[in-house]
C-alpha cells in the first residue's frame, strides 16, 4: 500500500511525540519530586538545628518545650520535641510517610525527621513533619502541562512541516505531474522551478536527459527502419526486374522458371514486410492528421467490393451487416488500413467453406471466422512479428498495425475465442 | 512511342529499358538531374519514367519544368516511397501516375499502356489485339463478331492486364498484385488466379477465343 508523503511524514511526527510525551511523564515526577524531598529534607535538617541551638540558649528547658509542645498541637506546625528520660543513641531517621488526614478526609504523603540529641545534658526526641505534596496531584499538574505543551508543539510542527511541504516540495510535484504527460515519441521539456533547491535541480536536469535520450533513441530507431526499408527497396526493384526479364527470356527451362518463382515469391515476401514497417514507422511518427469525417460503411463496402471476387473464388464467403455510420476526427488510410488488416486476417485464418462475419453497428465493428479449435494468445496477438503458425506467409505485422492504429484513433480492440473453434476481433469505437 | 528513364539506379533502368524494348517502345535513359532535364528540354516524349531522388536534384524539379515549358509529355513517377502525400504531391504537380519501387514489369507496362492510350487515343475508345475487340466505355468485349459474356471487374481488368503485355509471361504473384494491389498476400497460394484466368478462359472459348492465353507451367500466363 502507498501512502502520501505528508501522511508518513505525520506519522512519523505524531509515533514520536507520543512516545517522548509517554516516557517523559514518569521521568517528570521522578525528577520534581526528588527535588521536592530533597529540599524538604534540607530544610528540615537546618530547622532542626535551629532548635537544637534555640533550646540550648533556654534557661528552663523543660517548661519552654511544653508550652512549645501545646502551642505547636494546636496550630499543627509539624514539630514536636519530647524529653527521653534516657539518652538514646541514635542516628537522624527521615522516612516518607502515609497518613490518613482527618481535617482534609484523605491520604497525605509527609516527611518525618526523628533526631535523638542531648540539650544542656538532657536528651530529647525531636520530630520534624512536612506535608508533601500528593504524587496524584503532581502527577496530574506535570501531565496538564506536558499535554498543553504537547499540542502546541506538535500544532506547530505540523502546520509548520504543511507549509514546508508544500511549499518546499511543489518543484517536485510539478515535474511528477509534468512526467506523466510525457510521451516517447513527442520531443518534451520538463521546466520547472525548483526554487533553488539543489536535489530537484538535480532531478530535474537527470530527468530531462532521460527523456531526451529517450526520445532520441526512438528517433534513430525510428529513422534506422524508415531510412533500411527505403534502402531496400531500390534493390528489390532491380532484382524483380531482373527476374522479371529472366523470365522472359526464350531459353529459361521449366525448372529455371520454378526457382524465378520462388525467388519472386520471396521478395514478394520482403517487399510486404518492409511495407509494413514503413507503414509502422508513419503510424509511430504520427504522420496521419486526424481531421477527416469518414463514412465507416463506404470503407468497409469498397474494401469488400475490392475482394469479393477472390474471397468467392478461394472457396469462403463474406456476410456484412451493417448500419450506416460516419465517424469525425478520423483519417481514411488509418481506417481503410485497419479494416483490410482485420478482414485479411480473418480470410486468411479461416477454414475453406467457411463464412466470415462481420457486424458494423453504431458503436463497434465485429468481425468473426471460424478456424483453429483453440484460443490465441491474446497478450501476444498484436505483437509485432508474431506468427501463430511457421507455415502462415504473413510477417506476423498486420495486428500489430491493427494494435497501434486503434492505439492513434483511442478506439479499443478486443479479442474473444468462442468454442469450438469461433475467433472474434472486435474494435469499438469511443 | 518513346519513352525516357529517369532513373539513377543503372540496372534498373537498363532493365525497364530492356523489357520494354521488347514491346515496341523506344527507350532513352537519363540518370542525373542535368542529364534528365537537357532531354526534357530538347525532346518530346510519349511518357516519362521519373523517379524523385536524382543525383542532382529532385524529380519533382523536372515536373515543374514540364508544367512551365507546357509540354505534354505523360508522367509517371517511380519512387521508393510509398506516401499518399508524395503522390497528392506528384500528380499535383502534373504526374499521371504513381508506382511504388518494387513494382513488377508488367504493373509497369500496363501503367505505360494506359496512359499512353488516355494520352494520345483521346477518341480511340477501343483495344484490338487480333480478333478481340475491347471497347473500354462499355466494357463489352467481342471475339471477330460474338460478343464474349459479361465479364466480372476483375476478369475485365484480368483481360486489360493480357492485353498490355502480350507475348510476355505474367507470374500468377504479378497478378495478384495488378489485381489486389497491396492485399495481394491475402491468399496463401494463387489459387483464386488460377480461377479467374479459368473463368476467363472460359468466357472467351464461348465467344470462340480459345488460343490467346497460354499456361507457363509452373510460372504464370502468357497472352498470345
Amino acid at each position: 500500500m502507498t501512502v502520501k508523503l505528508t501522511r508518513k511524514t505525520i506519522q512519523m511526527y505524531l509515533a514520536v511525540s507520543v512516545s517522548v510525551f509517554l516516557i517523559s511523564i514518569p521521568v517528570f515526577y521522578q525528577i520534581v519530586q526528588k527535588l521536592w524531598i530533597k529540599d524538604v529534607d534540607e530544610s528540615m535538617l537546618y530547622q532542626k538545628e535551629k532548635i537544637i541551638s534555640g533550646l540550648g540558649e533556654q534557661r528552663n528547658t523543660s517548661e519552654t518545650i511544653h508550652n512549645f509542645n501545646a502551642l505547636s498541637f494546636i496550630i499543627d506546625n509539624g514539630i514536636t520535641i519530647k524529653e527521653l528520660s534516657h539518652m538514646e543513641y541514635k542516628a537522624d531517621s527521615i522516612y516518607y510517610h502515609l497518613a490518613y488526614d482527618s481535617v482534609r478526609k484523605h491520604v497525605e504523603p509527609y516527611r518525618e525527621l526523628t533526631s535523638y540529641v542531648i540539650i544542656n545534658n538532657v536528651p530529647y526526641q525531636i520530630t520534624l513533619k512536612r506535608d508533601l505534596v500528593e504524587s496524584e496531584d503532581l502527577l496530574a499538574g506535570i501531565v496538564a502541562v506536558q499535554l498543553g505543551l504537547f499540542i502546541l508543539l506538535l500544532v506547530m510542527v505540523l502546520g509548520i512541516s504543511y507549509g514546508f511541504y508544500r511549499r518546499t516540495w511543489s518543484p517536485f510535484f510539478e515535474i511528477t505531474r509534468k512526467l506523466k504527460d510525457v510521451e516517447i515519441d513527442k520531443p518534451c521539456r520538463i521546466d520547472v522551478d525548483c526554487k533553488n533547491v539543489f536535489e530537484f535541480e538535480d532531478l530535474k536536469t537527470s530527468v530531462n536527459e532521460l527523456i531526451s535520450h529517450n526520445h532520441n533513441l526512438f528517433l534513430s530507431q525510428k529513422e534506422f527502419i524508415e531510412n533500411a526499408s527505403h534502402e531496400i527497396q531500390t534493390p528489390l526493384a532491380v532484382i524483380k526486374s531482373q527476374l522479371d526479364i529472366l523470365s522472359n527470356s526464350p531459353s529459361i527451362t521449366p525448372r529455371q522458371m520454378e526457382c524465378v518463382v520462388q525467388v519472386n515469391n520471396q521478395i514478394r515476401y520482403m517487399v510486404s514486410i518492409n511495407r509494413n514497417l514503413l507503414f509502422l514507422a508513419k503510424l509511430d511518427n504520427r504522420q496521419f492528421p486526424l481531421d477527416e469525417t469518414v463514412d465507416v460503411t463506404a470503407i468497409l463496402m469498397s474494401y469488400y467490393d475490392h475482394i469479393k471476387e477472390e474471397v468467392h473464388l478461394a472457396g469462403k464467403e463474406i456476410i456484412i451487416d451493417k448500419a450506416p455510420l460516419t465517424i469525425g476526427k478520423c483519417n481514411t488510410v488509418l481506417l481503410m488500413s485497419l479494416f483490410n488488416n482485420l478482414i485479411n486476417n480473418a480470410v486468411k485464418h479461416s477454414s475453406p467453406h467457411n463464412v466470415i462475419q462481420i457486424t458494423l453497428q453504431e458503436d463497434h465493428l465485429e468481425i468473426k471466422n471460424a478456424g483453429i479449435n483453440k484460443a490465441l494468445p491474446a497478450e501476444y496477438i498484436f505483437n509485432r512479428f508474431y506468427k501463430k503458425e511457421s507455415n502462415s506467409n504473413g510477417a506476423g505485422l498486420g495486428l500489430s498495425i491493427v494494435a497501434q492504429i486503434c492505439n492513434i484513433l483511442n478506439y479499443k480492440i478486443t479479442y474473444r475465442f468462442n468454442e469450438p473453434n469461433q475467433h472474434s476481433f472486435v474494435v469499438w469505437f469511443k | 512511342m518513346k519513352i525516357l528513364i529517369i532513373e539513377d539506379n543503372m540496372e534498373l533502368s537498363n532493365a525497364i529499358c530492356s523489357y520494354l524494348s521488347g514491346q515496341d517502345y523506344i527507350c532513352e535513359t537519363a540518370s542525373t538531374y542535368l542529364q534528365a532535364s537537357e532531354k526534357v528540354d530538347l525532346y518530346d516524349y510519349d511518357c516519362i519514367l521519373l523517379d524523385i531522388g536524382l543525383p542532382g536534384g529532385s524529380g519533382l524539379q523536372i515536373l515543374k519544368r514540364l508544367a512551365k515549358e507546357n509540354k505534354q509529355d505523360g508522367v509517371i513517377i517511380i519512387s521508393a516511397k510509398n506516401s499518399v502525400e508524395d503522390k497528392i504531391e506528384g500528380i499535383r504537380l502534373g504526374a499521371d501516375d504513381y508506382l511504388t519501387k518494387p513494382f513488377d514489369l508488367a504493373e509497369l507496362s500496363i501503367r505505360i499502356f494506359s496512359l499512353i492510350r488516355r494520352k494520345q487515343f483521346a477518341g480511340k475508345n477501343n483495344i484490338c489485339y487480333g480478333k478481340l475487340n475491347v471497347n473500354i466505355i462499355s466494357k463489352i468485349v467481342t471475339y471477330d463478331t460474338l460478343e464474349v459474356p459479361q465479364l466480372t471487374p476483375k476478369e475485365y481488368k484480368l483481360l486489360l492486364f493480357f492485353l498490355s503485355s502480350p507475348t510476355r509471361v505474367l507470374t500468377k504473384g504479378g497478378i495478384a498484385e495488378h489485381l489486389l494491389g497491396d492485399d495481394a498476400d491475402l491468399f496463401d497460394n494463387f489459387d483464386c488466379i488460377y480461377a479467374h484466368v479459368k473463368n476467363l478462359k472460359k468466357k472467351l472459348k464461348q465467344a470462340g477465343c480459345t488460343e490467346y492465353i497460354k499456361t507457363i507451367y509452373g510460372m504464370g500466363y502468357k497472352f498470345n
